[in-house]
């Protein structure tokens, strides 16, 4: 089994961050109030070849994460849990963790699907909510949930809807078959 | 299996000398560990929420999804719960009448036995390889991820950070000296599957710990501590701790004399529990985050 020394993974980590930052280093740090400007996000995960899942079967949390967004513009994103049906990563900028972001397979949990029914917000196209008063969701393709928590007074309903917007989402519909 | 976990948060307890030890790390990582206990207080500040409905769901769903085995969670929090679970004969009920007064350590050398380097070295290679692989059933990532544990590593905080601050000070910095790393490689490198099986933390988690037979889980131990000794190395070195200052926080509740430090791990190892302490609130935590990401 090869294992990565954890110098080494720092030193890669460092490498590939310090690209990623160079294309912001000019520019004010990003209002993450309100949206962040589109033609300054970093590029998409490549996501390859979607196949839409199997209607019947939860989906591996492995095939979620690229559709989330990718560390750059001085944020962070790490990813912190991947079960069966979950994945979710934590959003970091200059030291501040300011959100936990999350992609969920609601074949495995279908009340979640309930409030969308009522919805009367939508993040482009698609039915939102509110989920208590720290969080915003989506959902896509009338399969998955894309939900921003706030994890600083910083980051507003505004700022939650800027997060769920980097998300690939139209990566995530083919993935629910649309 | 694991007790349930509402029941294994409700049972934490806010005070004793446990959470003092721990209190004592705190200069390590200064406000990040809370010791919040209590099932309802912890899914209040874990989801940051107050709408008693959203907490009703937030709840149900938790429990839910820690009831099912194929999730993990159960069996995270019995590695947690297991590998702490020594024989705790100075009784925790004599620490209980103390809280409050620093407890003489004079007291109980009677019933310290310190470790022999090599015991200490595996205890501490033991522990470590539970932290990765209870991290591993709580979080997900494959099984056998080093490297994804170093990683994540990075980004411990709260109950996650201090455990791991107890497990290089109390099980590493404290009995070893500021070598430890070293010596515990050493002997772990040195030792054979005999020494493996006959210690007794081992023994309590062997069947949770990845490789097919003995000799692989001693391979997977020695390959998780060299993973770490980075990682461990800067921990110590960014924040200025040694065994010292460690030895003069912990005199905020223990009296130690200088000529008997010697007993000072023992007494720790047999008087706190704290990777069953905080290893439940981190599970719970991650439970409670994917639960209220879920409803």
């Amino acid at each position: 089994m090869k294992v990565p020394l954890f110098r080494s993974f720092l030193g890669v980590l460092a490498a590939s961050t310090m690209l990623i930052m160079v294309t912001g280093c000019n520019e004010n740090p990003p209002d993450y109030q309100t949206q962040p400007p589109v033609s300054k996000a970093p590029k998409p995960r490549p996501v390859g070849n979607i196949k839409p899942v199997d209607p019947n079967k939860v989906v591996e949390g492995s095939a979620l994460n690229k559709i989330f967004p990718p560390s750059g513009a001085g944020y962070k994103v790490t990813y912190t849990q991947e079960k069966k049906g979950f994945a979710q990563a934590e959003v970091v900028q200059d030291g501040k963790k300011i959100a936990i972001i999350s992609i969920s397979d609601t074949l495995a949990n279908p009340e979640a699907k309930a409030k969308f029914a009522t919805a009367t917000g939508s993040i482009d196209g698609y039915p939102a909510t509110a989920v208590g008063a720290q969080g915003t969701a989506i959902l896509v393709g009338d399969r998955f949930q894309v939900q921003v928590r706030s994890q600083s007074p910083a980051l507003n309903a505004a700022g939650r809807e800027g997060w769920i917007q980097k998300f690939n989402l139209d990566a995530l519909k083919r993935l629910a078959g649309g | 299996m694991a007790t349930a976990i509402d029941q294994a948060v409700n049972a934490l307890p806010a005070d004793g000398f446990t959470v003092r030890a721990l209190k004592a790390l705190d200069y390590v990582a200064p406000g990040q560990w809370q010791n919040i206990v209590g099932w309802d207080s912890t899914v209040a500040a874990v989801t940051g929420e107050s709408d008693p409905g959203v907490l009703s769901q937030v709840k149900q769903r938790a429990i839910e999804l820690y009831n099912n085995p194929s999730e993990g969670y159960q069996r995270a929090l019995w590695i947690y719960q297991t590998v702490d679970a020594t024989d705790k004969t100075l009784g925790m009920a004599a620490m209980a009448n103390k809280v409050g007064e620093k407890i003489p350590l004079l007291g109980f050398l009677t019933k310290i036995t310190p470790k022999a380097d090599k015991t200490q070295a595996f205890d501490l290679g033991v522990k470590l390889v539970g932290e990765v692989a209870a991290f591993c059933y709580t979080n997900g990532l494959p099984g056998d991820s080093i490297g994804d544990f170093v990683a994540a590593l990075a980004a411990y905080e709260n109950d996650s950070l201090i455990r791991m601050a107890a497990l290089i000070t109390f099980d590493g910095l404290v009995p070893l000296g500021p070598d430890f790393m070293r010596t515990v490689m050493d002997k772990v490198g040195s030792g054979g599957t005999g020494d493996l099986t006959q210690n007794a933390t081992f023994q309590r988690i062997r069947d949770l710990i990845p490789g097919g037979g003995d000799n692989d889980k001693l391979g997977f131990i020695s390959t998780s501590l060299q993973s770490v000794s980075g990682w461990a190395g800067s921990f110590i070195a960014e924040r200025g701790i040694t065994r010292e200052n460690v030895i003069q926080s912990l005199r905020q509740y223990v009296e130690i004399s200088d000529d008997k430090l010697d007993y000072l791990a023992g007494f720790l190892d047999l008087s706190t529990d704290y990777m069953a302490h905080t290893g439940t609130q981190s599970v719970a935590r991650s439970l409670i985050s994917r639960a209220i990401s879920e409803i």
